[in-house]
């Protein structure tokens, strides 16, 4: 099924592309926002993103073990990870925030993440995610969920990495620090009345 | 080693793992309307490398047929007086116009047909001797109406019977037997090749005239030139066994699926080849000039002033104005703001690299004057030297916090491996020209800090010059 519909869109049968883009869109857009942290970005990079899928989906190697989805969502990554080059060169900005440096990333350590983090719908902690600076959220996007090692991070960013390592357990305290926060507000009833 | 999870990472993922969230309608539409409108972009390199494949097989087949009609016409050609002239084999005493000099050992009129050998036979519009000896010259006039001398029926190695005059001097090139036909001094030889002059006989019907001496069948009168033609001479090449050239080469290459976008590189050297047969091997040395940009990102806090910092102060007694005079050791500080800046650098230098090229060859098509074959084997490059074309970046005042390698320096050391398809044409014995092109592919990245994708690849035209020694 899934090999017809590449032959297909090799081919440019507009019909088989829809069906790929129906049935991969949602996921790979998903993706797209835990990079970039904004609908309307994350859309963008879905589209430049699925035209290099569409474009290059005759190099996809049925037979090589690797799933369409695997192949197209690493498109995506990469396609992102450009996206977000192109505006930190655009806009001049760099993503070190002095004041997230003070972190204290040891107290990641200290608490048991399995019964705090059940308390937190997934909506929220893709919220939690995108909320992270543009460097944490990256390196962490790539480290836990597309689990790549730090030295690909770091040949994929250009910093080293110590740099990644660094910025990944920042981003981890982060999100422990905000997620202990969420719960303490909701379970704290006295300061939900404030 | 195995890659660390911490305990929060598994929950991520497993939260997020099927997480989907549908497109606009808007970005739909967009991505349906801009796909429907792609050109077939992968359609059209496929075509064009079609084109090119088939343009390339094109000209193949026209260098071959170009060949083919080249050879046709050299062995139609062998019925020439001049290609016959050019034969190094050569007849010793062979004079037509002076029968008494032509000397036949043992020939009697009506005699059946013996075989005679004949001694360096000379043609090239020159007097000719046939080194027959003992022709009898009552018989000589009865045979000059169909003077003819027989060149076949050699017999290698066979040593020369009663009646045969076995040639006294060969020349080392003397491969060939004759059809030798002189028309006022002219000699047609027909030749199989690989046979001695030693075991050349000539038929004892030979006869003379004043003007013509031709070498033929007895029941024949048209000597058989394209049957002894049937195998063609060795070409060059085959006829050595190692055949070495050497040469300069200028390559211009186009690389592609680096951090800079599409390179150009210049490649230029020397480089030695050496034919066995159809086989070669080409090593040598060259360089690779390319130029490459090194970007980096800066962070640094903007310089805002200095001011003089007291560090401290000391007070003396002045006895006559009877008062305490202070002294102040002071030091220059600088100030930078605290907020972080962002600098965009891009130095170009130049990278010159010695490459060391292996490249194993085979020749489909191989003649005289051009030979067609593929060419496949790996390429060393080792960095020699690097000069920076642009100014360096220079902060100034600024203080420096980070700095990241965008696109970062080239790497010392890449290996390659080439495939082309080269054509070579001799245009003198001692000198050929060659194309080829060819693709490379990089096995590591060119930059120092690889990006696992960034695995370049290349295409190349390879045009040589080289010469035979």
């Amino acid at each position: 099924m899934e090999e017809a519909l590449i032959k297909k869109a090799i081919a440019r049968d507009i019909s088989a592309i829809e069906a790929l883009y129906d049935q991969y869109a949602p996921t790979l857009l998903s993706v797209c926002f835990r990079y970039c942290g904004n609908r309307d970005d994350a859309e963008d990079i879905l589209h430049d993103g699925f035209i290099k899928i569409i474009q290059n989906i005759h190099t996809f190697r049925i037979r090589s073990g690797a799933t369409l989805e695997a192949w197209m969502r690493r498109i995506m990554v990469n396609t992102a990870l450009n996206f977000l080059r192109t505006r930190s060169k655009e806009k001049n900005f760099v993503d070190i925030n002095p004041i997230l440096d003070t972190i204290d990333i040891h107290d990641e350590e200290v608490s048991d993440p399995e019964e705090i983090y059940l308390q937190v719908d997934r909506e929220k902690i893709l919220e939690l995610i995108c909320d992270l600076p543009a460097g944490y959220r990256t390196v962490f996007n790539l480290y836990v969920f597309e689990q790549y090692g730090h030295k690909e991070i770091a040949e994929l960013l250009g910093c080293s990495e110590n740099t990644s390592k660094s910025q990944l357990s920042k981003a981890r305290g982060l999100l422990r620090k905000k997620i202990n926060k969420l719960v303490n507000i909701k379970t704290t009833p006295a300061y939900e009345k404030v | 080693m195995k890659k660390y999870n911490h305990p929060s990472d598994e929950f991520f993922r497993e939260a997020l793992k099927d997480h989907r969230m549908e497109p606009s309608d808007a970005a739909r539409k967009a991505f349906l309307k801009d796909v429907s409108a792609l050109p077939a972009v992968s359609k059209k390199g496929r075509t064009g490398l079609i084109v090119l494949s088939a343009a390339i097989a094109l000209v193949g087949m026209g260098i071959i047929l170009w060949f083919a009609t080249e050879k046709k016409s050299s062995v139609s050609s062998a019925n020439d007086i001049k290609y016959t002239a050019q034969q190094s084999v050569r007849a010793e005493n062979f004079q037509p116009k002076q029968p008494q000099q032509v000397g036949v050992e043992n020939i009697q009129s009506q005699q059946p047909p013996q075989q005679v050998g004949v001694e360096n036979i000379q043609s090239h519009q020159q007097p000719k001797k046939v080194g027959a000896e003992n022709i009898q010259p009552k018989q000589q006039q009865q045979q000059q109406q169909q003077q003819s001398v027989r060149a076949e029926n050699f017999q290698p190695q066979r040593q020369p019977q009663s009646g045969m005059i076995k040639s006294p001097v060969l020349t080392s090139e003397a491969e060939t037997t004759a059809l030798t036909a002189i028309n006022n001094q002219v000699a047609i030889i027909s030749e199989p090749p690989a046979k001695s002059i030693d075991d050349i006989s000539v038929n004892p019907s030979v006869t003379n005239s004043d003007t013509t001496v031709h070498i033929k069948k007895p029941d024949s009168p048209i000597p058989p030139v394209s049957g002894a033609r049937e195998t063609p001479p060795p070409t060059y090449r085959e006829t050595k066994k190692m055949t070495p050239f050497i040469g300069v080469y200028y390559t211009p290459e186009w690389m592609f699926n680096t951090l800079e976008g599409t390179k150009f590189v210049n490649n230029f050297g020397l480089e030695g080849t050496f034919h066995f047969g159809r086989f070669s091997i080409r090593t040598g040395a060259g360089f690779s000039i390319t130029k490459g940009t090194n970007e980096l990102i800066v962070a640094y806090n903007d310089f805002l002033g200095s001011y003089n910092k007291l560090d401290s102060m000391k007070f003396t007694w002045n006895n006559p104005a009877q008062q305490y005079v202070p002294k102040l050791y002071m030091s220059n500080q600088d100030v930078w703001d605290s907020l972080m800046k962002v600098d965009y650098a891009r130095v170009v230098k130049r990278y010159t690299y010695l490459q060391i090229p292996m490249i194993m060859g085979y020749d489909f098509v191989q003649s005289d004057k051009i030979s067609v074959g593929v060419r496949v084997g790996p390429v060393l490059s080792v960095l020699l030297a690097t000069k920076q074309l642009s100014a360096a970046y220079d902060p100034g005042n600024k203080r420096v916090v980070s700095i990241n390698d965008i696109a970062p320096e080239q790497v010392s050391l890449n290996w390659q491996a080439m495939a082309g398809l080269n054509t070579s044409i001799r245009v003198t014995k001692a000198l050929q020209f060659e194309a080829e092109p060819s693709i490379r592919y990089y096995f590591n990245s060119v930059y120092e800090k690889p990006v696992p994708s960034w695995k370049p690849w290349s295409i190349s035209i390879r045009l040589a010059m080289m010469l035979y020694f």
